[in-house]
């Protein structure tokens, strides 16, 4: 997995899929965020801001 | 103004703007979008939550969008408390929010309901430059959060490359229900001595590169840092003094430090497989704060995209983490009656102990032509802990997303 050389923006069609983006899916990720978020000492690491909660 | 904007969209094939999620998205001026979740844990608490967002193209240079979201929340939640007690348990909280059920008082009931709404505004000032603006807040029943914050994001001019930075204030209100009060930390339970609201301000900082490595593969690297004040405590946590055969003869309130720093390495893969174009997803994140607590996460999911626009996916995430510096399930002392010589930290929280968690789940997702799609999916979480009471937590997840242009 090398970088040979710069792609082409007609070759970006398989780059724009929603599945090849940063969240994937956006809802699924803030879902998750909240429910590790709740449970674990650890938080972070892909975004910032959205607030907070006292998560029991 | 849709035209221009998707002819101009489609012209420089934008990739990495936020906003511009897909070919297809980009076509639509509106996008909705829903779900319901529901997560429940073996005998303690169940959540069913309700989000809904709505993204607009307000104009060519311009996204606006909204967040809501409504929890309710109850169950039995650990308190701290050791099972095996010598006290008649007269209950950590008082409120009718959390209650103490059974003898001993290591678990607590509790009922809360969350309302929380997100603004996010994000403009295009150049070809390659754009800015997110995101404002939230969120209620519930004993806690208040509102937080700002701005994401600044830069392409190089062949838009292979985006770097990223972002900053966010949040400020937190906590108290507990019927009282608008906290506990003073580290002081007995059964004195009920009590003071104001806590305050809490964070402020977390991202900075990042995502970056196309060839035609079929997108690589990030997020570097976070986070720095929080005020009041770390939680109001309704206790932990036990016990004797020297473990058994209960006091409890007290926690305390934690009122500072906590954060440092976060997170990387992000995403590559589609030739042939077959199925979706090789994976993530690590290493997390290190100044509690003593050090995480290392990796999730990894493999969509196999079928031909007739639905895909499954499962998933697999694995986390470790070590204790925060001050837990302890309990504080030991044989001298029973007397008061103990408590350190200047404590929680006996579970969350802040020695844990290895496991999260196995399937997702199903189908396209509705080009502008819908229904996303389900199904997760069982383990976690395990290395000193706590309840050395386990089994948790599922059910959630139902639909996704829906305009």
């Amino acid at each position: 997995m090398t970088i040979k050389e710069e792609v082409k923006p007609w070759e970006k069609d398989v780059l724009a899929t929603d599945t090849m983006q940063f969240p994937r899916d956006p809802m699924q990720s803030y879902l998750d965020d909240h429910i590790y978020f709740s449970k674990e000492a650890s938080t972070g690491g892909n975004g910032v801001g959205g607030g907070g909660c006292g998560c029991n | 103004m849709k035209s221009i904007r998707n002819k101009l969209s489609l012209a420089t094939c934008s990739l990495l703007t936020t906003g511009n999620a897909s070919a297809e998205a980009i076509e639509n001026a509106w996008e909705l979008d829903s779900s319901y979740l529901y997560y429940s844990e073996v005998d303690r608490v169940t959540v069913n939550k309700l989000v809904g967002t709505a993204k607009g193209y307000v104009s060519t240079k311009d996204t606006a969008s909204i967040k809501v979201v409504f929890d309710s929340m109850s169950g039995a939640t650990p308190t701290g408390a050791v099972k095996n007690t010598s006290l008649t348990y007269t209950g950590a909280s008082g409120g009718t929010g959390i209650s103490a059920t059974g003898e001993s008082g290591a678990l607590s009931d509790f009922d809360d309901t969350r309302v929380a709404v997100a603004l996010d505004w994000a403009h295009e000032y150049a070809r390659t430059m754009s800015v997110n603006y995101n404002g939230a807040f969120s209620v519930e029943n004993d806690w208040r959060s509102f937080s700002v914050s701005a994401t600044a994001n830069k392409e190089n001019s062949s838009r292979s490359t985006k770097w990223t930075l972002g900053i966010a204030g949040t400020y937190d209100q906590i108290f507990r229900v019927n009282g608008n009060n906290t506990p003073e930390p580290l002081t007995r339970v059964e004195d009920g001595r009590f003071l104001g609201e806590g305050e809490r301000t964070t402020t977390d900082i991202i900075a990042g590169v995502t970056r196309v490595i060839n035609r079929r593969t997108i690589a990030q690297l997020n570097l976070g840092f986070g720095i929080a004040n005020g009041y770390m405590t939680d109001p309704y946590k206790v932990f036990s003094v016990v004797d020297a055969a473990g058994v209960e003869w006091d409890q007290y309130f926690e305390g934690r430090p009122d500072s906590r720093m954060r440092w976060t390495i997170t990387a992000n893969l995403n590559h589609m497989t030739f042939p077959g174009n199925n979706g090789i997803h994976l993530s690590y994140r290493y997390y290190s704060d100044d509690w003593d607590v050090q995480s290392h996460t990796l999730d990894y999911a493999h969509r196999f995209n079928f031909a007739n626009a639905d895909y499954l996916e499962p998933r697999i995430r694995l986390y470790t983490q070590t204790r925060a510096e001050f837990y302890q399930n309990s504080f030991v002392d044989t001298n029973i009656g007397g008061t103990p010589d408590l350190p200047q930290y404590l929680s006996a929280d579970y969350r802040l102990d020695d844990m290895d968690s496991a999260t196995a789940g399937l997702t199903y997702g189908v396209r509705f032509g080009s502008d819908a799609d229904l996303r389900t999916r199904l997760e069982y979480i383990y976690q395990s802990f290395e000193h706590s009471e309840f050395d386990t937590n089994k948790a599922i997840v059910f959630n139902i997303s639909y996704g829906k242009r305009f």
